[in-house]
């Protein structure tokens, strides 16, 4: 069974506005899935809808084998949400936030304890437990909501951009503490995110969104795959013909995948007989971020078609 | 009710109790209307002046119809029972409005909502603690209201009657059908205005299409164009309450995640 399963999942706000479009796709139990889109994308959409406060216009999500329109509560006991728009109560102390939503999923005084303890001593809050949430920075925000997400031991964890905001270090212990979740306890996570860089480090699976599309969905390696590519050319240059250049990033740098050494050395020879001029050459591995503007860029009009040859 | 719902109830008190955006005005208000008005009534009486405006034509009225031993006697008589009555149909709807607003509204405003909302709580059980929630602190402000205010008519009364006045039937009917009507009002009304109000203040400037009519009422009571008996008052509790059914009825169902994120 399947951690989460999304089949054709379809939700518009407004008439004739697809916020998701007939997305489909699987995360396996003890995943980190990285379902990374630009802002307005549908990750949130997603999220609401996973957690069964939303219901989809068309299509079925099952988390655990369990149907999210119909059994909500169960839901919710399985689950662990962490987003942008569920904040802590700012009138409370960071311990009585969590004690309120301990209390709310059910669990005992002394569970709630433990965990509350545990959680505030890994994230760094012990110190500000008897404050009010509305004292805390940015940063402490996001983490007592961390905390929120994961007092009640949560088997799937959704994480709405939770390193935002942060500082590098937290930033680390954030990602580090998810992995663990995940490694030791077989946490499945759904991470949604902008920062491709702590995505990278933690991911085992991606899904890259766009406009309510699935563009790409699978491990890195699979996505290289698609993309029929591991390695790119970086030139520097000028006058490169248009047919090698799918993507220029600023000042006349390209990036054109390429699959090998003889590929690399054809391209070149192809560039120089139509009259570019290439000053610096380099291979270089995929990163996320490169896979993640190959899709994204894929679907922006004019690169569209060139992208397909690829 | 599970326990998950008692201690939300129990979250929501405690968060009235420590703003004072909330607390405050839910203290003075009542106070004014039951403490210092009936107090400057009192002591007015003593001079026959109700310091109060718009009772003459009352006082013409009665003072034709009813015989009293003197003019206090009838200033006092006529400002307990047709004057502040109203003021207990007022004292529920501010509070059930101010608790309300802070509640439904002010939970969204907060973004405190949707972390209700991923709590293994169902969105009815939510609904129904929210309500609970606010009916008890708004109508406990109103049975502490009353109670002090029976407390200073009767002392007055004692001095000018010589015996206990207060309360009357008319006066209980108030209290105990009428206002719990009117609290539940109040409260729907707020659950009505939170699918479309973003804030608390937005919240309280709708409240005020609600606290208007009974302003209204209360103008009327004192010129002498309302005269409520208990007919009319019990008629009138039953047909809020039927109102309070059926407006319940579409509030539970406004009461949605898809309308409230
Ligand atoms: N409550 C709503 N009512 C109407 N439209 C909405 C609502 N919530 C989201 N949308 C629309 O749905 C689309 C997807 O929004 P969503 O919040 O899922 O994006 P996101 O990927 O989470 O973006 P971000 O990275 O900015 O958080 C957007 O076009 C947005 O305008
Ligand atoms: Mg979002």
């Amino acid at each position: 069974m399947h951690a989460i399963e999304v089949c054709n999942l379809k939700k518009s706000y407004t008439q004739g506005e697809n916020a998701l479009d007939s997305i489909s796709f699987h995360i396996p139990q003890g995943a980190i899935f990285g379902f990374l889109g630009p802002n307005g994308s549908g990750k949130t959409t997603t999220v609401r809808i996973l957690n069964g406060i939303l219901s989809p216009t068309q299509g079925s999500a099952l988390v655990y084998g369990q149907k999210v329109t119909a059994n909500s509560q169960e839901i919710h006991r399985l689950c662990g949400v962490m987003t942008e728009t569920a904040a802590s109560y700012e009138n409370l102390t960071g311990w009585e936030n969590l004690d309120f939503f301990g209390q709310m999923h059910g669990l005992s005084k002394t569970e709630i304890k433990n965990q509350s303890e545990q959680l505030l001593y890994s994230l760094d809050l012990y110190e500000s437990k008897d404050k009010k949430v509305k004292a805390y920075s940015t940063g402490m925000k996001k983490r007592i909501s961390l905390a929120r997400a994961l007092l009640h031991r949560p088997k799937i964890l959704f994480l709405d951009e939770p390193t935002s905001g942060l500082d590098p270090e937290s930033a680390q212990n954030v990602t580090q503490m998810v992995q663990k979740l995940a490694i030791e306890h077989g946490v499945t996570v759904f991470l949604c995110t902008h920062q491709l860089k702590y995505a990278e480090d933690i991911c085992t699976l991606y899904g890259f969104i766009h406009k309510g599309n699935m563009l790409g969905f699978g491990t890195f390696q699979q996505l290289l795959q698609e993309k029929n590519s591991t390695i790119y050319l970086e030139l520097r240059g000028d006058s490169i013909p248009p047919s090698f250049t799918p993507y220029q990033n600023a000042n006349k740098i390209y990036k054109i995948p390429i699959t090998g050494d003889t590929d690399a050395s054809q391209i070149l020879q192809g560039i120089l007989k139509q009259g570019g001029q290439v000053y610096e050459a380099k291979q270089i591995h995929w990163g996320l971020e490169d896979l993640y503007f190959a899709y994204q860029r894929g679907v922006s009009h004019e690169i569209s078609t060139k992208s397909n040859d690829l | 009710m599970k326990s998950a719902q008692k201690v939300m109830i129990y979250k929501d008190v405690k968060e009235v109790l420590g703003s004072s955006q909330l607390f405050l005005p839910m203290l003075i208000v009542p106070l004014v209307f039951v403490l210092i008005l009936p107090i400057a009534l009192l002591i007015g009486a003593q001079f026959g002046n109700s310091g109060i405006n718009g009772m003459d034509q009352l006082i013409k009225i009665f003072a034709a119809t009813t015989s009293f031993d003197n003019d206090a006697q009838l200033l006092v008589y006529i400002g307990v029972n047709y004057l502040f009555p109203s003021f207990f149909l007022l004292i529920p709807i501010m509070a059930a409005s101010i608790l309300g607003a802070s509640s439904f509204v002010g939970e969204k405003e907060r973004k405190t909502l949707e972390s209700l909302l991923y709590t293994p709580m169902s969105i009815r059980e939510l609904f129904s603690a929210k309500v609970v929630g606010t009916f008890v602190p708004a109508y406990a402000v109103t049975l502490f209201s009353f109670i002090i205010f029976g407390i200073v008519v009767n002392i007055g009364g004692w001095f000018y009657f010589g015996k206990l006045i207060f309360p009357t039937l008319k006066w209980l009917i108030i209290i105990l059908w009428l206002s719990p009507a009117v609290t539940l009002l109040g409260i729907i009304f707020m659950v009505l205005v939170s699918a479309k109000a973003a804030t608390f203040q937005e919240a309280q400037q709708m409240s005020a299409f609600i606290v208007l009519p009974i302003i209204l009422l209360v103008v009327g009571q004192s010129t002498g164009l309302f005269l409520l008996n208990e007919i009319i008052l019990l008629t009138l509790g039953a047909m809020i309450l039927i109102a309070d059914y059926f407006l319940m009825g579409i509030a539970t169902k406004k009461f949605s995640p898809e309308k409230l994120i």
